[in-house]
């Protein structure tokens, strides 16, 4: 039955309410299918008990002919989105046996819906990478081929999808790490904007850019995952009030007219020529659906980084001040004093690409540094929001755009210089720090076989002007239909 | 060379909000180890604060009770700092942005009016409790307390001396409690006080080198640690030695400082904008709206009480002293029109009885509106004040009203000409002797006759009244 | 350039205990991550306002209510999809993951006040 984990949510809704197959069947199907292709190394845990327990409650619901856009689809969720009673580790060692006593908001959202968990998905240590290789539980492996990185922080979330394990997953994005994922493996990714989703109950990296958002193999599927986890929160003061629109509605909608920039400052040297060919192609048909192409000018995108690599460090220095071994948590054996507890404990628990940050993010905030790297950063942040502000205002609808300046790369090509990391995240980042939902379908494939993504950038609140374009571009291509071999 | 005292007070004021400042959880003083725990509370992975609207309004209230300026655009920031009683490693507070600054307390020192400057009045959340165990070499939290809200009010370093600061304290007690911001307990850690302290040479503009008091917690420990610091930097100056800038710890035991160790390495907080609250905007209709709550403060009340009641300053400031009692005063007079006489029976009777019986004003069995009434009795002479005394000794024990109570004890003052006038001429008739002398002018002899007629009346005769009527009657028969 | 032992003090600062081996090698990474983002000092931000909230929301305050332990049930399949305000925790939350405990307290080395 290992076919039923490749369903996509449509088929699997019909399937469940046509008593084609049951909840528990597809679970297990699921489950069954990440066993197999366990050697990817997508979860951090799967939690076949709870699912099947909680997939029989669901087909007790569809007994009584219950139905709901996601009832008994299965998902998995990033191990950074704490889930009540069940192990959440951020794929750190610092939380290793951390076990949370509430579901974050999303969780308890999901569940609502009736979506079932089958595990919780790896991920690079707190959100912090785009290889997914700085995960206490080991890298994830590309499904398209397992020499490459499934990209990151989401890895486990997209590969889960990619190698059609589950049909859903939840990642956090907060400077391409669902984006930046979803094109290394040829699926749908979106990070809404920034208060569309609450992120209580989600370990925080830097709060100001965090927001959790769905992979699927398709942009329909993305539109439902997407719907079911946005709206209020009490208990998210960032989290937005404003009314959450009906996504699928806006699937299919003509896109005839609609003013997509092209950011000029995006097609520079060191865009690979393939991401570029890719990207030109899907603007090409995006044409022939009848949107108007119109170049705009984001003049800050190549400092972006900068802002970015002074303003998360800081946060996430901050953040992680509360991983200290007492409450909760790693903590290091023997007689140590208080100081030496806390120092033991956290070099123990932290891994090296966090300790970097930890780093670099207290001295951008020590006494002395402030005002030259933090606020000149917030300043800089400002300009960037200013140059995606005028851009909307009169001269575009949407923004289309690499996702990434090159391919998939391979596992441990770029571990040893962390700014060549860092930089595949340029086209990404500035979304995050103007707080814009940002979206990535297939587009095409590497000469290496591996995906490309393009990503679509929209107003704030404006996450129904992606699907659009997106259920546009996905009717008249087939990028979104290939899936890797280990999938079958 | 004579040296200036030159102290400030940083207090923190924990404000009596029903959950804390950024959570769902309890913000009652006690309960279980860790009962009042929630996500934010325990910095659980994830948890995110939300800011209690309460706690701001009371951030307001105590702005405009301090003729504070508030801030309009307001953000909270984070501190950071690893302390096991401080669960996310940084304690959300404010930084360069207080709510209120610029503001000042008023108080009197006697006669003396003294006002001492705010710097600024800010908002945070209280840390968690530890208790130290030496002989196990562990330390235990508790962490019911962290994430109360908290002011911290900073006085500039105006104030001069020991005593000073001790009244200061209490003035800014005496506020938070007339505005129901706090309960102002200072044994229960509601109320708790650092202190900068520093000397100069009188004239000198530039301060001293300055050292923090740390965890004053009473307003008697407040006094003595500073008198015994004042004495320590004076020796150390006097002598030629200076004084280091160190944060020291008051031990109550052997009324000494000593330096704090923790304190030893120097600190760089690392504030910065907490990115989980939204800006806090006190809009100017929003500081209208809560000025439209606020009691009438203690200076305003001296002020009335002085020049409308015409009161002594000593009896306002007692009676000012706490909200209630004051309340309770006004409508004393509001039932008697007679303030004098309402103040002493406050201040005395009332007081007195109250705290032999250990009893708040609130809990008072006799009411405002009773003692009014005793009041009123006395000055329209149905009873004396010798009988007021027993009768308000019989409502306070009881818990009845005057009138009952003279109604009972067949109390009522003899005040009627005819009655108290028969009994004078029985008196002077029973005493034929004594009445020659009077009536020859021996002053004396008329003490001995409102004697008797007090007497044959039990007391009861107005006294004003047998006077007068005495000399009356004496005159008819010497005529 | 931040030399080893400006590292060590902020490590000290953060309350980490950098491996010696790996020292050397931190040092070189953030001294280029900071030399990288230096870069922002050749943008001109006179008369920009730092950022500190992204979609400008204000007063998103809560009332001053208790939320007692058991206040919000778990949530159920198509039950109710209000988001309840978070309440209290009862002690086991506490006590299943905390490293070291005494009774009802948390546990932890001797502090020096």
């Amino acid at each position: 039955m290992s076919e039923l984990a490749s369903l996509s949510i449509a088929e699997i809704r019909s399937g469940l309410d046509e008593k084609k197959f049951s909840c528990t069947e597809l679970t297990t199907a699921c489950l069954d299918k990440a066993e197999k292709l366990s050697s990817l190394n997508c979860f951090t845990l799967l939690t076949p008990e709870q699912a099947l327990k909680d997939a029989a409650a669901i087909d007790a619901l569809l007994k009584q002919g219950k139905s709901a856009p996601l009832l008994g689809v299965p998902v998995g969720i990033k191990d950074v989105i704490c889930t009540k009673g069940v192990r959440t580790t951020a794929a750190s060692k610092i939380l290793s046996n951390f076990i949370p006593p509430y579901d974050a908001t999303v969780v308890r959202r999901l569940k609502t819906a009736g979506a079932v968990s089958i595990g919780k998905l790896n991920m690079d240590e707190f959100a912090m990478g785009s290889s997914n290789e700085n995960s206490a539980f080991g890298p994830v492996k590309n499904p398209w081929n397992p020499q490459y990185v499934p990209g990151g922080s989401s890895g486990g979330s997209a590969a889960a999808v990619a190698a059609r394990i589950c049909p859903i997953t939840l990642g956090t994005d907060t400077g391409g790490s669902i984006r930046q994922p979803a094109a290394f493996c040829g699926i749908v990714g979106l990070k809404p904007t920034y208060g569309r989703v609450s992120r209580y109950g989600v370990i925080a990296y830097a709060s100001s850019l965090d927001q959790v958002g769905g992979f699927a193999q398709n942009v329909h599927d993305c539109a439902l995952v997407t719907q079911a986890i946005c709206g209020e929160d009490p208990n998210d003061a960032t989290c937005s009030k404003r009314p959450v629109p009906d996504f699928a509605k806006a699937l299919g909608r003509d896109i005839k007219g609609l003013r997509i920039g092209i950011p000029k400052e995006y097609f520079v040297s060191g865009l690979a020529p393939e991401v570029s060919e890719a990207t030109k192609k899907a603007i090409g048909v995006l044409e022939g659906l009848g949107a108007k192409t119109v170049e705009v000018s984001l003049p800050h995108t190549d400092v972006a980084v900068s802002v970015y690599y002074i303003l998360a460090p800081a946060e996430a220095s901050s953040n992680l001040s509360r991983y200290d071994g007492i409450r909760y948590g790693h903590r290091a054996e023997g007689q140590l004093d208080l100081k030496a507890l806390y120092s033991k404990s956290r070099s123990e628990g932290f891994g090296k690409e966090v300790q970097r940050r930890i780093l670099v993010g207290t001295y951008v905030l020590s006494a002395g540094y402030f005002d030259a790297f933090y606020v000149k950063a917030q300043k800089v942040r400002s300009l960037i929001v200013k140059d995606f502000t005028e851009a909307f205002a009169s001269k575009c609808d949407v923004i289309v755009a690499p996702t990434t300046p090159t391919p998939p790369f391979k596992i441990g090509e770029k571990v040893s210089d962390p700014i060549q990391m860092y930089l595949n995240d340029i086209f990404t980042i500035p979304v995050n720090l103007a707080g814009l939902p940002g979206m990535v379908v297939p587009c095409g494939a590497a000469s290496s076989g591996l995906p490309i993504g393009l990503q679509l950038i929209g107003r704030p609140w404006d996450e129904e002007t992606l699907f659009s374009v997106a259920s546009a571009y996905e009717g008249a291509t087939d990028w979104h239909k290939k899936s890797p071999a280990v999938a079958a | 060379m004579e040296f200036e005292t030159v102290i400030g007070l940083e207090v923190h004021v924990q404000l009596s909000t029903q959950s804390k400042m950024f959570c769902n959880a309890s913000a009652a003083y006690g309960g279980e180890p860790n009962e009042y725990i929630d996500p934010v509370t325990l910095g659980l992975p994830g948890a995110l604060p939300v800011a209690n609207k309460r706690a701001v309004e009371f951030a307001i209230m105590l702005g405009l009770a301090t003729n504070s300026e508030i801030r309009r655009f307001n953000r909270f920031a984070r501190k950071h700092y690893f302390y096991p009683d401080l669960p996310k490693g940084y304690q959300i507070s404010q930084f360069d942005e207080p709510i209120c600054e610029r503001g000042s307390v008023e108080f009197y020192m006697g006669e003396a009016k003294r006002t001492i400057g705010l710097k600024r009045i800010h908002m945070e959340e209280d840390a968690g409790k530890n208790i130290h165990d030496s002989r196990t070499q562990a330390s235990l939290v508790d962490l019911n307390r962290a994430g109360v809200p908290l002011l911290e009010v900073v006085s500039e370093p105006e104030i001069r001396s020991s005593a000073e600061a001790a009244a200061y304290l209490r003035a800014v007690r005496q506020l938070v409690r007339y505005l129901g911001v706090s309960d102002g307990n200072m044994e229960e850690g509601s109320l708790r006080c650092d202190a900068n302290i520093s000397l100069r040479p009188v004239g000198q503009l530039k301060f001293g080198t300055r050292t923090e008091i740390k965890n004053l917690n009473s307003f008697k420990f407040v006094e003595r640690a500073l008198e015994y610091e004042v004495a320590r930097q004076m020796a150390l100056l006097k002598n030629g030695q200076s004084v280091v800038q160190e944060t020291l710890l008051f031990d109550s035991a052997t009324g000494t400082t000593r330096p704090m160790r923790s304190k030893e390495e120097s600190a760089d907080y690392r504030y910065f904008p907490d990115p989980d609250l939204p800006p806090v905007v006190v809009e100017e209709s929003w500081v209208r709206e809560v000025e439209s709550t606020l009691p009438k403060l203690p200076a305003r009340w001296i002020q009335d009480l002085v020049s409308e009641y015409g009161l002594s300053l000593y009896d306002a400031t007692v009676l000012t002293d706490e909200k209630a009692a004051v309340e309770f005063f006004n409508d004393v007079v509001a039932a008697c029109s007679n303030a004098k006489a309402a103040c002493n029976w406050v201040t005395s009777e009332l007081f007195g009885s109250l705290n032999k019986q250990g009893l708040e004003i609130e809990k008072s069995p006799v009411s405002a509106k009773a003692l009014g009434e005793l009041i009123s009795m006395v000055d329209a002479s149905e009873i004396s004040g010798k009988m007021a005394k027993a009768v308000f000794e019989e409502m306070f024990s009881a818990g009845r009203s005057a009138a009952e109570v003279v109604k009972e004890k067949g109390l009522k003052q003899i005040s009627d000409d005819d009655s108290i006038l028969a009994i004078i001429k029985r008196e002077f008739d029973a005493n034929p002797k004594q009445l020659a002398g009077y009536l020859g002018g021996n002053e004396r002899l008329h003490g001995f006759f409102v004697g008797q007629v007090m007497k044959a009346t039990e007391g009861a005769a107005n006294p004003k009244k047998v006077n007068d009527l005495l000399r009356e009657e004496a005159e008819r028969r010497k005529g | 350039m931040l030399s080893e032992e400006e590292i060590q003090k902020l490590a000290t600062l953060a309350r980490l205990e950098i491996e010696p081996s790996f020292k050397p090698v931190v040092t070189t990474h953030v001294n280029s991550i900071i030399g990288y983002v230096a870069r922002l000092n050749e943008i001109d931000t006179s008369g920009i306002e730092a950022l500190s909230h992204i979609q400008g929301a204000t007063n998103v305050l809560r009332e001053d209510a208790v939320q007692p332990v058991g206040a919000a049930a778990d949530p159920t399949p198509l039950g109710d999809p209000t988001i309840p305000p978070q309440p209290m925790l009862d002690s086991d939350a506490l006590a299943r993951n905390v490293p070291a405990s005494s009774g009802r307290f948390i546990k932890v080395p001797l502090i020096v006040e």
